[in-house]
């Protein structure tokens, strides 16, 4: 079921389209990412969920309610919308307690003195803070602060979540515990959650769906497995995975009924390249993963080692032929040095294919 | 189109912001363009004061008659541009003392490491407390010669010494005395800029191996010029509207403002000549302003900076401390705690230039009424009159204290929330106008259109509500800056997270943006009560017998030769400000530096 | 500069808007417009006031309860004091206004429909008549039981509550006699900076003062030839010999006060070794020679005048809501109507016994202020101002002309 849906959304800064004509259709229990770089009309899109910003044009429909549509005249204002939000900041109010903060909303909604406190004992135990429900924010670390936004958000005990980059202002550390909070917090209370990022480990570790963003279009819809192996084009292939895809200039041609990827300095040998494409002799850009690579004949070949950045539980190899960079991972440590040479092997199966022209995947 | 109606009005339920723009914009237009546009409407008619000079011209018909009378005319020079160029005069030179003296104490209150600073810093406010014509009183009381006959000053009784006219009346003792009061108002310009600047900037010129004078000069200063520019051009239009020291010091050497002309056209019914005069010095102000913003960027000029999180290191006075201290001292002790013993002790003599003993009397404060003394005036704490003023004068500065800091932050949330947006900028901009409207002309306008009903709006002339009026109206250019600055300060996540979890505006305002903007919200209402306990330009006009301020009175009293008891009252309205000042800061309990701070 | 550019487009657009606040005004100017020739009907006024019932006056003045007066005196409000002791079903309301903004309250209120004062009393000729009288906005009304205390000029076409005058004084400390005879004497070197003045431009009182003597051309003119024996030369641009004597006297230093007091303080103050001469209220010279000790002397016989009486006048105003109990206490401040001009008035002159011969006199008791009755007693001190030989304001010249000496007053002054 479709628990929300963007029809044609465009929203407008003067003549700037920070969205544009976006459709997308979010389903019930899913863990939706909005992934992309900063202006790319993540935020905004979110926003315009919540009712925080109001589309330039297009319908906005939750539960199959519409929640705004400028043809029909409808506009629900964010109070009525009943969702949940977590901002960057937190947005948590500085001069009430731990426990107004979470009781306020509710308080609006009639349900009880008693009821409130349950809840608020409840969300609180859940987030880890039981017990810090008279201190101020201030007195909270970054953390704690995070968790008790989300307790917040929590406690209204509404179908939709919607987070605008809340991990982004806690340390690398906290990120990733949150992380897996976050995760089992989805997995046990089941809301609808969008979620707004332009950390790709984030969107892969946490999303069920990842929509990649540029420009206030959606440049891909898919699975983080699919955005990470198959990325619909050069943008996402370049925006997903860290280190960052390598991307190889060339063409394809065939020698001795074999396929090949060949530009001036390098060549690839390739399974078949399907039938039916018309792609030899065109410019296409070959991506290829770093994991997907292996370093073969040690101390001889054709590729001088750049760098070795060794990482603990992998090390980053840069090498370098001709003009073409290439960068190459490998697991824990590795015995090779800088200038070293080797040679490269490639998996054949997992290279894709762009074309340079519309820079979208040929295959 | 029916659904286009629904999709509006439900639109606008939901943005508050919308909603008060329309409303701002409404009223504004109302009680601040509707009244300018009179102005302007005025002196392009005739009005029924003009028929008697030109005969046979009809009430309301369109004429130039007003513009060729103060520009083209015989009366041009004495009436516009003599008074013109003594109005520049007055206004550039108190502004220029008043900058010196203002930024030099800010240097020392805010950048070195002088002792007793919240203490000094109280008392170098003071004079921003008292009205700056209270300071012209003080004046008189010292350096008052025999030109307009009666007993001369303290200066003149106690030493012999007779006082020259250009130190009695006239340019010199303006200036003085006007800046006298304005240096407290670029001080706190200034600091309110210097404590935003970041220490380290200045220290990495001292390790950069630059000399105290040299940061002094080439960092702080280059710095804080935005700020003394806009500070300038402040309080040179204000100093140039101001209407009661040269009324006092000036009538007696003929020493004419623009201000004082158009308080004399007014007060002859001849209003048309009047308002070409307030729209002269409304030109004028425009002008300074427009050429300060450009030069300075809009931003920089007018909205207060607060340091946050800022290293602030004083810097170390060595030698010079002690010698600073005195000069400090010798300041506050000459220019403001003498006059202040002196006035008090002046409402305790009988006789007005009779310094000995023998003359004491505590009649003035308490004393019942008799013949010969002061007509038979009661003593203050007997008088039903004067505290009847004092309430008054309170109720004026604690209404306009709440409403104008209630209106600042409403103003300030409109224009941060549609901030980008013409409407925006159209109601900072209407809320700023009245900064360069005279007060006179102001009150004067205020004055024709109240005195009938509009719409719901009784016929307020006379009653005590047009006075609220027009200093609510009057002081919204600080509210509304102060209201901006705060809401400026406020994360618009706090506000969206609470709608979010459908809390209404109204509890939104209560419960979120009310407590954040607590400081500014607290700042404002302080600023409001003072300059409302201190007008005197706005009312005058408008007071009556049963809706007199402790202002007016000093003034009456003054005019009528009472002075004991106009001191008595000047001393009444100084504590009163004071004590609310401090009550306001132990109540709040912050530093005293915020809380002063000006929009 | 662009939000004020802003605003000021907009306000111009809004311009025809505030046109409608000009009004509609009554032109008429013979008889009454319907809704005022009603009331005027009803309360027994104007050209309806035939025979006057004091019975039913006084009846109908209680059932009114209250009467607002807009006055130019703050001694109103004592003698309202004493009126309600007498009528305590009745309470005054008097708002001090001073003399313009009575004039300025007035109009601008029944111009919007408010009819909110029963009794209007100020100085101010000119206006009085002009635009008030001729334009309907009060009637004229003398009670009857004083009617014939009261000579012509007083009462028609206005009623006068009091007259007072405009003086010249000297310091009788510093000179036995009055030091000057003539008024072209101010104009002397001698009197450089010695002559101090109520500013005109802030009081309508002494703006007649210096109008009157302008007025009074030819007078000034024989009165220079008598001073000087030559016949005047005229300066340049200026009109006449009134406007050349307040030339002369403008730019002889003439030196300018803002109120009454400080004038009658600048003359009069003792222990001052050469005090200047004032031109100011009688008034406050008289006054205050009581209350403050001051030793003003007045300067008659002064040739061509001895100063100028201008009247404040009292009248009922246009569609009174009280119109009874206006006449009640009209009849009350003019004064008892029974007492003697002999009748020995004992201090303290605004208690007691002394108010109840004096009635609404009483706070006017005093030289400065004289009571257009003939029976009234004269106050002590002021038994010159039967002596002296005074111009009176002349209304017409005020209304047409006083704007020209106000004009010429600025621009001089200026200068």
């Amino acid at each position: 079921m479709k628990k929300i849906e963007l029809k044609k959304i465009t929203k407008k800064y003067g003549k700037i389209a920070a969205v544009d004509n976006m459709d997308l259709s979010i389903n019930e229990g899913e863990f939706l990412t909005l992934l992309g770089p900063s202006g790319c009309g993540k935020t905004t899109t979110l926003r315009m969920i919540a009712g925080l910003e109001e589309p330039t044009s297009g319908e906005l429909f939750s539960n199959g309610k519409t929640l705004f549509s400028k043809e029909n005249g409808i506009y629900i204002p964010p109070e009525q919308r009943h969702l949940g939000f977590m901002f960057q900041s937190y947005a948590l109010w500085p001069h009430m307690t731990v426990r107004k903060n979470i009781s306020l909303g509710l308080e609006t909604k009639k349900i009880g003195k008693e009821k409130i406190n349950e809840r608020v004992k409840d969300v609180l135990e859940k987030v880890q803070l039981t017990g810090y429900d008279s201190r101020y924010p201030s007195e909270l670390s970054g953390g704690q602060q995070q968790r008790v936004a989300l307790a917040r958000m929590i406690a209204a005990e509404s179908s939709i979540f919607l987070m605008d980059e809340p991990l982004s202002n806690l340390d690398a550390m906290l990120r990733v515990d949150m992380r897996s909070e976050l995760k089992r917090l989805h997995k046990e209370l089941n809301a609808t959650s969008v979620y707004v990022t332009h950390d790709q480990v984030e969107a892969l570790t946490l999303s069920d769906r990842i929509i990649v963003m540029n420009n206030g279009k959606i440049m891909q819809s898919a699975t983080p497995e699919e955005v990470y192996i198959k990325p619909a084009n050069l943008f996402v292939a370049r925006f997903v995975g860290s280190p960052r895809i390598n991307l190889i200039e060339g063409s394809l041609f065939s020698e001795g009924g074999k396929d090949y990827f060949k530009n001036s300095d390098i060549s690839i040998p390739l399974n078949n390249i399907p039938s039916g494409a018309d792609l030899r002799d065109k410019n296409i850009i070959a991506g290829i993963r770093s994991e997907d690579i292996v370093i073969k004949k040690k101390n001889e070949g054709e590729y001088r080692i750049y760098s070795v950045l060794p990482a603990g539980s992998e090390t980053i190899i840069n090498v370098i032929k001709g003009d073409v960079h290439i960068t190459v991972k490998v697991s824990g440590f590795t015995a090779l040095a800088m200038d070293n040479r080797v040679d490269l092997e490639f998996s054949k199966d997992k290279i894709s294919f762009y074309s340079k022209e519309t820079e979208e995947l040929i295959y | 189109m029916h659904q286009k109606i629904q999709f509006y009005t439900s639109k606008l339920k939901s943005k508050p912001e919308i909603i008060l723009s329309i409303i701002f914009v409404v009223v504004f237009a109302f009680l601040i363009v509707v009244p300018f546009a009179q102005m302007i409407y005025t002196t392009l008619t005739y009005q029924s004061f003009d028929l008697r000079l030109e005969r046979g011209a009809e009430e309301g018909a369109f004429t130039l008659f007003h513009y060729k009378r103060m520009f083209k005319s015989d009366l041009t020079v004495p009436l516009f541009i003599k008074p013109f160029w003594n109005s520049i005069k007055v206004g550039v030179s108190v502004t220029l003392i008043a900058m010196v003296i203002g930024s030099m104490l800010a240097w020392l209150f805010v950048r070195t490491d002088i002792p007793y600073r919240k203490f000094f810093q109280t008392i170098i406010v003071v004079p921003y407390m008292i009205p700056s014509w209270v300071i012209a009183l003080a004046w008189q009381l010292f350096f008052q010669n025999t030109r307009s006959g009666g007993h001369a000053g303290v200066i003149t009784a106690l030493f012999g010494i007779d006082i020259p006219d250009w130190l009695s009346y006239g340019f010199v003792p303006i200036v003085i005395c006007l800046a006298l009061h304005y240096y407290s108002y670029t001080f706190l310009l200034i600091s309110g800029a210097l404590r935003t600047i970041d220490s380290e900037l200045e220290e990495a010129g001292a390790i950069g191996g630059l000399k105290r004078s040299q940061i002094l000069r080439k960092i702080t200063f280059p710095l804080v010029l935005p700020a003394l520019g806009s500070s300038f051009v402040l309080t040179v239009t204000r100093s140039m509207g101001t209407f009661g020291t040269p009324a006092l010091l000036g009538l007696p050497v003929r020493f004419f403002t623009i201000p004082t002309q158009i308080y004399a056209m007014i007060n002859a019914r001849n209003t048309g000549d009047g308002f070409v005069l307030a729209l002269v010095l409304i030109i004028l102000a425009a002008t300074f302003i427009s050429i300060n913003n450009k030069i300075i960027g809009v931003r920089k000029s007018f909205v207060t900076m607060r340091g946050k999180g800022f290293r602030s290191s004083p810097m170390k006075l060595g030698k010079l401390r002690p010698v600073l201290i005195t000069v400090l001292l010798v300041f506050i002790l000459c220019l403001i705690i003498f006059p202040i013993v002196m006035l008090t002790f002046s409402t305790f003599m009988l006789l007005p230039d009779d310094y000995s003993f023998s003359n004491l009397t505590s009649h003035f404060w308490i004393g019942k009424s008799d013949a010969t003394v002061a007509s038979g005036e009661l003593g203050v704490f007997r008088n039903r009159g004067i505290l009847g003023g004092m309430v008054n004068s309170i109720k004026l500065g604690v209404i306009a204290a709440v409403v104008n800091a209630f209106l600042g932050l409403l103003i300030g949330y409109t224009v941060v929330k549609n901030r980008g947006t013409k409407l925006s900028r159209l109601i900072e901009g209407i809320a700023f106008a009245p900064y360069v409207f005279p007060s006179i002309a102001f009150s004067a306008i205020y004055l024709s259109m109240f005195s009938r009903s509009v719409g719901p709006i009784p016929a307020l002339y006379g009653t005590f509500y047009l006075m609220v009026l027009i200093v609510i109206v009057k002081n919204l250019p600080f509210s509304s800056r102060s209201g901006i600055s705060a809401m400026l300060q406020v994360d618009k996540s706090l506000e969206e997270t609470a709608s979010i979890q459908g809390i209404p505006f109204a509890k939104r305002f209560r419960l979120i943006i009310l407590p954040l903007c607590k400081s500014g919200f607290l700042s404002g209402m302080i600023l409001t009560f003072i300059t409302a306990m201190r007008e005197l330009s706005l009312v005058i006009l408008l007071v009556t017998p049963s809706t007199r301020l402790l202002t007016t009175m000093i003034f009456a009293y003054e005019t009528q030769e009472q002075e004991q008891h106009s001191n008595a009252v000047t001393l009444l309205l100084l504590l009163l400000i004071i004590f609310a000042n401090v009550l306001i800061r132990v109540l709040v309990n912050r530093k005293s530096e915020d809380t002063m701070n000006l929009g | 500069m662009k939000k004020i550019v802003l605003s000021l487009l907009i306000s111009l657009m809004l311009l025809p808007a505030v046109v409608f606040a000009g009004g509609t005004k009554e032109k008429s100017k013979e008889g009454y417009p319907p809704e005022m020739d009603a009331w005027a009907k009803e309360a027994k006024l104007g050209k309806y006031d035939k025979k006057q019932d004091w019975n039913e006056i006084i009846e109908k003045a209680k059932q009114e309860g209250s009467v607002i007066v807009y006055s130019s005196s703050s001694r109103i409000g004592n003698a309202g004091e004493e009126f309600s002791k007498i009528y305590p079903e009745i309470k005054v309301e008097s708002f001090d206004l001073g003399s313009v903004k009575t004039f300025e309250k007035t109009i601008q209120e029944q111009d919007a429909g408010l009819y909110n004062a029963d009794i209007i009393t100020t100085g101010g000729s000119g206006n009085y008549y002009f635009e008030l009288l001729k334009k309907n906005r009060i009637v004229n009304f003398v009670p009857s039981t004083h009617a014939d205390k009261i000579p012509k000029e007083f009462k028609d076409p206005l009623l006068v509550r009091i007259n007072e005058a405009i003086v010249f004084m000297y310091n009788t400390e510093n000179h036995a006699a009055p030091p000057v005879k003539n008024i072209w004497e101010l104009t002397t070197e001698k009197y450089r900076g010695k002559v101090v003045i109520k500013n005109p431009t802030e009081s309508l009182s002494n703006l007649m003062g210096i109008a009157t003597i302008v007025q009074h051309a030819d007078e000034m003119e024989k009165a220079y030839k008598k001073f000087s024996g030559e016949n005047l030369v005229l300066s340049e641009g200026v009109p006449d010999a009134g406007y050349e004597w307040l030339y002369r006297l403008i730019h002889n230093d003439l030196v300018i006060i803002k109120s009454g007091g400080k004038v009658a303080q600048a003359s009069g103050q003792k222990g001052q070794d050469n005090a200047p001469l004032s031109i100011g209220p009688l008034a406050y010279g008289a006054s205050y020679n009581r209350n403050k000790g001051y030793v003003n002397g007045l300067i008659y016989p002064l040739e061509p005048a001895d100063g100028v009486i201008y009247p404040t006048y009292m009248s009922i105003a246009r569609q009174a809501p009280h119109p009874n109990a206006a006449k009640l206490f009209t009849a009350y401040l003019l004064g008892n109507p029974d007492i003697t001009r002999d009748t020995k008035i004992e201090e303290p002159y605004t208690e007691g016994e002394s108010v109840k011969l004096l009635k609404g006199m009483a706070p006017y008791y005093f030289a400065g202020a004289m009571s257009p009755m003939e029976n009234m007693p004269v106050a002590p001190d002021a038994e010159d101002w039967d002596k002296m030989n005074m111009w009176t304001v002349d209304p017409e010249f005020m209304w047409y002309d006083g704007p020209k000496v106000q004009d010429f007053w600025m621009k001089e002054t200026a200068k």
